[in-house]
């Protein structure tokens, strides 16, 4: 069966590989870089570039309709209340 | 799943999308389940930084790292095998599944090795726990075998599954497989990025000033 | 798409089509999965209520004279956690859901048939681990399960009970994406969002909230047990550890499970208004949009259950504007099911019967919840009996009333058969009056002063007490009623036809029970949900 442009091809494949292979040598330096406060944003920075990566070619969010981009979205979303209105109790503790 | 034949829509198209759909919904559901974790992390570690960083300097990051990369490469065997099964060669598809879940037994076998050494060196949450330093970093190894024992659970299933397609790949040869693979697939990537954050937050905690 | 001759004689309905255990027990048809789930609820409710009996029985005097404290706190856990996961949460999702949903949209099936099936399994395994748990020894923390007490100090089964829960939580969600998915994928041609019955409407804002705040809950009771039964302590405090975080992950699943418990029945309760009232629904877009604006902002105001354990205020003073915002809603839609009643042609059926005591209960419920989130009250009446009222008035007054009003507007459709309407009238005013006898005095007896899980109290609240135990005896008979009459009419009723309400509503054109695979041919739709002809042309 022919499905034209449904997925990526080997081409795209490989280069998210080696995409997420740097972003996580890039991590891994973060450990030596005297990068301070700065260090947690950083290398979580990366880490959500890796996985925008996957997200996007492995799991073939690219290819697919606005509903599945939804449906990955709104965990993060919800996840990222709960992280809001809970800060909002610890940040504030006196 | 069985689409009946009287289903408004019943094309093998619409079947598709309404498993993808699924599995979505059902990896939203993981966010949120592994997202709890991450909340008592965040929390702990706000509080905690100095302890946070001493128990993280006696984690091993080379196998943390190695790991890493060991399960970024196991999900482009796994989209190699997806692509495979896309273009109808069987065989090949087979192959990529047997090189992913090759990776995936190798993710646990460091990942045993480095928890071998945490029973050795007493950092295992208890009664047995020795750990000179601030006791809240006993707050991070609980986080920590909290948080990568729920990985290799999950893990252990993605292996399970990749053998079942194996197995059924190879009862098979000729038929259309692309559901299955791509639906294992999208749970094995997304197991692999959990432990592309968990990463950063175990391994990488820089020393305190 | 072609369309195969029609069949010589109608195919069975669902009830004849197996008659063996076999056939009932490895059916993949939902309207059998919503009666496999209908008696296992109806037997946890049973267990649970007899708990509540205990207890409202041992309140009747002063004294301690029929259990020890420590059976009683046994007893308000084993009534909470029954009653909250394996009756209400479930109730109208999966029974009156999984029976309608498809019939309502057109569709032969779930989406996915076998893990609805599933679910219903997982559910009754959790519910086994549960009903274990209680046979050996029970639990006391409550049905919160607050650390440090139950990862540390509780006796018991807590380690059991919670894998009750945990594995319970799993069929929520597989049903949450089944009907998510059923929405999104299986509407029938010309079935838009917006000529989607406003119950569908609710199940979709219900799922969503199963969904997404269930895995929380999985994973705040996994943490427990790992506390209590490895030593992984997370919320421990010698380890400087926080139980309130423990509060935080576990009201951000159970705030929205209130939602997960009203919302379905604020959809029953709309179609139930526009049948007997002969009318479309007042608003209708706006009374869908709400279902969704309650999930969404149900999430929002956890932290009101946390006033008094030492929260930051300043996240109080949040939660507390937040949980006013959520009342916005809500209120909407009992506003535009009022405005649908003017110059309606109304028939008071006992369906209608429920729907109205829902909205009378509902707003007294959600009104003294507006008492509850406001700081300074909260401080006042807090684990106090006004909650107790509180609380039952939106999940008994509210959930159970509107489930009891589906259970009698589908029922012609689900057994095929019509109930006594005569004696169906009476049990709804029965429960009603019941219900009110019962809790209205707790609001009383918590303004007063009285506070919750106590098996005794001071001798000046014991006329309240006696008027509240003497109307749970009053519900527990209006509860036995439908019981017996149902059972009844399922068997000897007389047939009901395809649509003795004359309803709308694409259940109500295919036969009373439905065959098997729900329409002989896919329907089409080409109008609005609630097409009731004028009054005037009638």
């Amino acid at each position: 069966m022919n499905r034209p442009a449904t997925g990526p091809d080997r081409s795209s494949l490989l280069r998210a590989y080696l995409g997420t292979l740097a972003l996580l040598a890039l991590a891994a330096g973060t450990r030596v870089l005297p990068a301070g406060p700065w260090s947690l944003p950083l290398s979580l920075g990366l880490a959500g570039g890796k996985v925008l990566v996957v997200f996007a070619c492995f799991m073939q969010l690219r290819w697919r309709e606005n509903l599945l981009r939804l449906a990955a979205g709104v965990g993060f979303f919800w996840l990222a209340l709960l992280f809001l209105l809970a800060a909002a109790d610890y940040a504030t503790r006196p | 799943m069985n689409l009946a034949p009287t289903c408004p829509s019943g094309t093998p198209a619409h079947g598709e999308s309404v498993n993808r759909l699924g599995l979505w919904v059902f990896l939203a559901t993981e966010v949120l389940f592994f997202g709890g974790l991450f909340l008592a992390y965040a929390v702990y570690r706000a509080a905690h930084a100095a302890a946070f960083s001493a128990a993280s300097a006696r984690l091993d990051f080379p196998i943390g790292t190695v790991n890493t990369g060991v399960l970024l490469t196991s999900s482009l065997a796994v989209a190699l095998a997806d692509l495979a099964a896309r273009g109808r060669r069987v065989r090949s598809a087979r192959a990529w599944l047997v090189v992913a879940g090759l990776l995936g037994a190798v993710f646990l076998t460091l990942k045993g090795f480095e928890y071998h050494a945490k029973f050795a060196e007493h950092l295992v949450p208890g009664p047995g726990f020795a750990f000179a330093g601030p006791p809240p970093a006993e707050l991070f190894f609980s986080l920590y075998f909290a948080m990568t024992g729920l990985h290799a659970v999950h893990l252990l299933a993605g292996l399970g599954a990749l053998a079942w397609l194996w197995v059924r790949l190879g009862r098979h040869p000729t038929g259309d497989h692309t559901g299955a693979v791509e639906l294992t697939g999208l749970y094995w990537h997304f197991v692999d990025c959990v432990w592309v954050f968990l990463y950063p937050l175990l391994y990488l905690i820089p020393p305190a000033p | 798409m072609s369309v195969d001759p029609p069949p010589a004689s109608p195919p069975p309905d669902y009830l004849a089509a197996g008659v063996t255990v076999r056939s009932w027990l490895l059916t993949h048809d939902h309207k059998r999965v919503a009666l496999l789930y209908l008696f296992t609820i109806t037997a946890f409710f049973a267990i649970a209520a007899v708990a509540a009996a205990l207890m409202r029985w041992e309140l009747l005097t002063p004294d301690a004279d029929l259990v020890t404290p420590d059976i009683y706190n046994r007893l308000f856990t084993l009534h909470g956690v029954l009653m909250v996961w394996f009756f209400l949460i479930p109730s109208i999702p999966n029974v009156l859901g999984n029976f309608l949903l498809p019939l309502m949209l057109g569709a032969p099936d779930v989406a996915f048939p076998r893990l609805n099936l599933a679910s219903w399994y997982i559910f009754l395994a959790g519910g086994l681990l549960v009903l274990q748990a209680i046979l050996t020894g029970g639990v006391d923390t409550g049905w919160t399960f607050y650390t440090p007490y139950s990862s540390t100090y509780a006796n018991g089964q807590v380690m059991l009970m919670a894998a009750g829960v945990f594995v319970a939580g799993f069929s929520s969600i597989a049903t949450g994406l089944n009907f998510i998915v059923t929405i999104h994928k299986f509407r029938a041609p010309g079935l838009t969002w917006f000529r989607l019955p406003l119950f569908v409407w609710s199940l979709y804002a219900t799922s969503l909230i199963l969904v997404l705040a269930t895995p929380v809950l999985a994973i705040t009771l996994l943490l427990i047990v790992l506390e209590r039964g490895f030593g992984i302590g997370i919320f421990d405090p010698r380890l400087g550890g926080d139980p309130l975080l423990f509060q935080h992950l576990f009201w951000f699943y159970s705030h929205p499970a209130v939602y997960i418990m009203i919302l379905p029945g604020m959809g029953v309760v709309s179609e139930t208004i526009a049948c007997f009232a002969r009318k479309r629904i007042f608003g209708y877009r706006v009374v869908a949009c709400s279902s969704l604006a309650i999930a969404v902002l149900g999430f929002l105001v956890w932290g009101h259950h946390m006033f008094v354990s030492s929260q930051s205020v300043y996240a109080g003073l949040v939660f507390s504007l937040l949980s006013f915002l959520v009342s916005v809603p809500s209120a909407v839609k009992v506003f535009n099911w009022t405005a649908t009643f003017h110059r309606a042609s109304i028939r008071f059926d006992t369906p209608l019967l429920y729907a109205l005591g829902f909205m009378a209960l509902f707003t007294i419920g959600g009104l003294t919840g507006l008492f509850l989130a406001t700081l300074a009250v909260d401080v006042h009446v807090h684990d106090t009996y006004f909650v107790i009222a509180h609380f039952h008035y939106i999940m008994v007054g509210g959930m159970v009333m509107a489930y009891l009003g589906g259970i009698h507007y589908w029922w012609p459709k689900i057994s095929g058969r019509l109930y006594p309407e005569g004696l169906a009238r009476v049990s709804a005013l029965v429960i009603f009056l019941g219900f009110n006898l019962t809790f209205f005095p707790q609001f009383v007896l918590g303004y007063l002063g009285m506070p919750r899980r106590y098996h005794i109290y001071p001798p000046e609240f014991q006329v309240l007490n006696v008027l509240s135990t003497a109307g749970a005896s009053l519900l527990g008979l209006g509860y036995l009623l439908p019981l017996v009459y149902l059972t009844w009419s399922f068997f000897r009723g007389p047939p009901a036809g395809a649509n003795p309400w004359r309803a709308t509503g694409l259940e109500w054109t295919t036969a009373s029970p439905p065959p098997e695979r729900n329409f002989a041919e896919s329907p089409v739709v080409s109008g609005g949900p609630y097409d009731y002809p004028e009054p005037a042309r009638e």
